[in-house]
């Protein structure tokens, strides 16, 4: 084992929405860990529970309907569920903050760009108005963001996409958090400007050593971004593996259709892969794997039983019965 | 905003001169003969043809600046709505400070617990104040504050005593709009996302509440408040009869059951503007509210 100690330990978390009475598990006892300094991926298609989760660990799912059920979330040691909400409120935008996907809407659209960042500083340090301008202005640079000083008065409408993104990533990192939650932070923008972001991402790491809890659905981004992934599958993690394994030698049939779905550069095919079928509504598949209507390799046990999360080599797991040892 | 008030002038012109009834006959009635009568209607103008009184109406309001003088008084019809306008102005005022004190406080509550019994209560409460009528409510008001626990006066004017109830009851109905508006532009606010980004600061929820909530849901509120004050300059005109209050609506009431045609047209002529005035500072206070619009 390595002797990087686990800033952020999930284990059996499990999360609960209410909907027409019955209360549907969205997330269902999910276990993983980032190590400090690390980045992982937390991959899946649209519902299968990864934004869920990251509210989770900010203690912000909307209640009701949602709840957490089961499990913990420890963040250096300390079950982030036991805190009372004054105390969460100490630990979010200043222990673990989180940039979201639509820099658009994120933006409060009355207050000004300076405004919105001293408000996370304000709130977690010890400074007065002209120390946090200062601060807030070097943030600005520290994103990339020209001309900081007209910027830091400037309102979010007058900002472009990518810029805004920038600027909650400079909220994000104001407060020079141990972990970033960062929730698909460039789906919403074009692809130059997505490279950019990524950039500035991997830069800033480097440079301040926050872990970041990087979730996305593309797998290209990941490639780019992180040193493990967990793939989870309708509030499950179905593999969970570092990111040179994932593209070399991946294991579960969902995760070879995700990386079968990914055109190629080099060769030409008629028509692109896709995984057939959808994904099934939380709550509604009641035996077997959760994969199974969609899987290419199905067996029979595997309508029967739920598969467990099968160890294949050090730190690579998979859920999957054709890695049963009986 | 001229011509609009232009054609108001018109509308009002012909609604006063084309309602059945008689200014002089209803002043005088059977007392004078009927050469009297004739003598009468032809030095108010009444014998020319509506154009050329129309046109007599223009020149001396607009060249002049003379409003012309009550049949029944005699007195300048300017004069007396200056010295009644401020009893109005301070009327609709309070109500206003009323409605929008208690519309958006009321408004927050039912929205952040929303389905409460709080909220329940809320918009019980609401449909109850749309339904009474306002001279009933007033009375009911005047009732049992001022009748039954005496801490009131019942009726006139005089002291800050005498505006409590009547402006109460003529923001109560204002004040039911705009908890409903409130509530609704809150609600919908707090789906935002920049609020669950306030939130993931570690922000105070009384301060994501008071400050990144509210200052967006006001926007459509103000807007709200401020077409409802046409509703409560109508109000006013009922109010201020039932609370015998000196203002300009108990001015109009008397001016309508004597048909007294300069009385009645200034007094439309003015609540017009001042309903186009208020529409007029609204959209100014949008710059206020939300600065997109202030750059543009």
């Amino acid at each position: 084992m390595t002797m990087t100690k686990n800033i952020l330990d999930i284990k059996d978390l499990t999360i609960n929405f209410k909907s027409d009475g019955k209360e549907i598990s969205v997330v269902d006892g999910i276990s993983f860990h980032i190590k400090a300094g690390e980045t992982l991926g937390v991959v899946g298609e649209s519902g299968c529970g990864k934004s869920v989760t990251s509210l989770s660990i900010m203690g912000l799912i909307p209640s009701p309907p949602g709840r957490v059920a089961g499990g913990t979330i420890e963040f250096e040691g300390k079950n982030l569920l036991d805190f009372k909400e004054k105390d969460m409120r100490k630990v979010r935008g200043n222990d673990i903050s989180m940039i979201f996907q639509e820099p658009m809407t994120s933006l409060n659209p009355v207050f000004t760009i300076g405004k919105q960042i001293n408000e996370v500083l304000l709130l977690h340090n010890d400074m007065n108005q002209t120390e946090a301008r200062n601060r807030s202005i070097e943030m600005l640079k520290l994103v990339g963001i020209p001309r900081p000083e007209q910027i830091y008065s400037n309102y979010p409408y007058q900002l472009s996409g990518g810029m805004r993104q920038r600027v909650m990533i400079a909220i994000g990192l104001a407060c020079q958090p141990k972990l970033l939650i960062a929730d698909e932070p460039t789906t919403a923008l074009d692809v130059t400007i997505q490279a950019q972001i990524l950039n500035l991402m991997q830069d800033l790491k480097e440079k301040t050593d926050t872990s970041i809890m990087f979730i996305t659905h593309d797998l290209g981004v990941v490639a780019e971004m992180c040193d493990r992934v967990v793939v989870m599958y309708s509030g499950q993690v179905v593999e969970e593996t570092d990111v040179d394994t994932l593209f070399n030698d991946p294991k579960h049939p969902y995760t070879l259709g995700l990386l079968g779905s990914i055109p190629k550069a080099t060769e030409k095919i008629e028509r692109l892969y896709s995984i057939r079928g959808q994904v099934p509504q939380a709550g509604t598949v009641e035996k077997g794997c959760r994969f199974a209507d969609r899987c290419d390799k199905v067996m029979d046990r595997c309508r029967e039983e739920d598969p467990p999360l099968f160890q294949m080599k050090q730190g690579h797991q998979c859920r999957c019965w054709l890695y049963a040892e009986d | 905003m001229i011509p609009i008030l232009f054609i108001i002038t018109i509308i009002a012109f012909l609604f006063v001169h084309l309602t059945p009834g008689d200014p002089i006959r209803i002043m005088y009635g059977a007392e004078i003969d009927q050469e009297t009568y004739e003598q009468m209607r032809e030095r108010e103008g009444f014998n020319d043809p509506l154009v050329v009184q129309y046109g007599r109406y223009m020149y001396n309001m607009a060249i002049q600046g003379d409003f012309g003088q009550s049949y029944r008084t005699r007195s300048d019809v300017s004069e007396e709505v200056l010295r009644r306008f401020g009893y109005t102005f301070i009327l609709t005022i309070l109500s206003m400070f009323w409605a929008i004190l208690i519309g958006v406080t009321v408004g927050i509550i039912s929205a952040t617990k929303r389905n409460s019994i709080l909220d329940r209560l809320g918009m019980i409460s609401t449909i109850t104040a749309l339904s009474i009528p306002e001279f009933w409510f007033g009375l009911m008001m005047m009732q049992i504050f001022a009748v039954q626990f005496g801490w009131f006066p019942t009726s006139g004017s005089g002291t800050w005593l005498h505006l409590i109830l009547p402006s109460l009851t003529l923001g109560f109905g204002v004040a039911a709009t705009i908890v409903r508006f409130t509530r609704s532009s809150v609600l919908e606010v707090l789906r935002e996302d920049y609020v669950r980004t306030a939130r993931a600061k570690g922000q105070k929820e009384s301060v994501v509440i008071w400050s990144h909530v509210l200052r967006n849901a006001l926007i459509p509120v103000v807007t709200m408040a401020g077409l409802q004050f046409g509703f409560l300059i109508g109000g006013a005109v009922v109010v201020e009869q039932v609370f015998a209050w000196p203002g300009l609506g108990s001015y109009l009431i008397d001016g309508i059951l004597t048909r007294d045609y300069p009385v009645i047209q200034a007094l439309i002529l003015l609540f017009s503007f001042q309903f186009l005035l208020i529409n007029l500072l609204v959209d100014i206070s949008y710059g206020f509210l939300n600065p997109q619009i202030r750059y543009e």
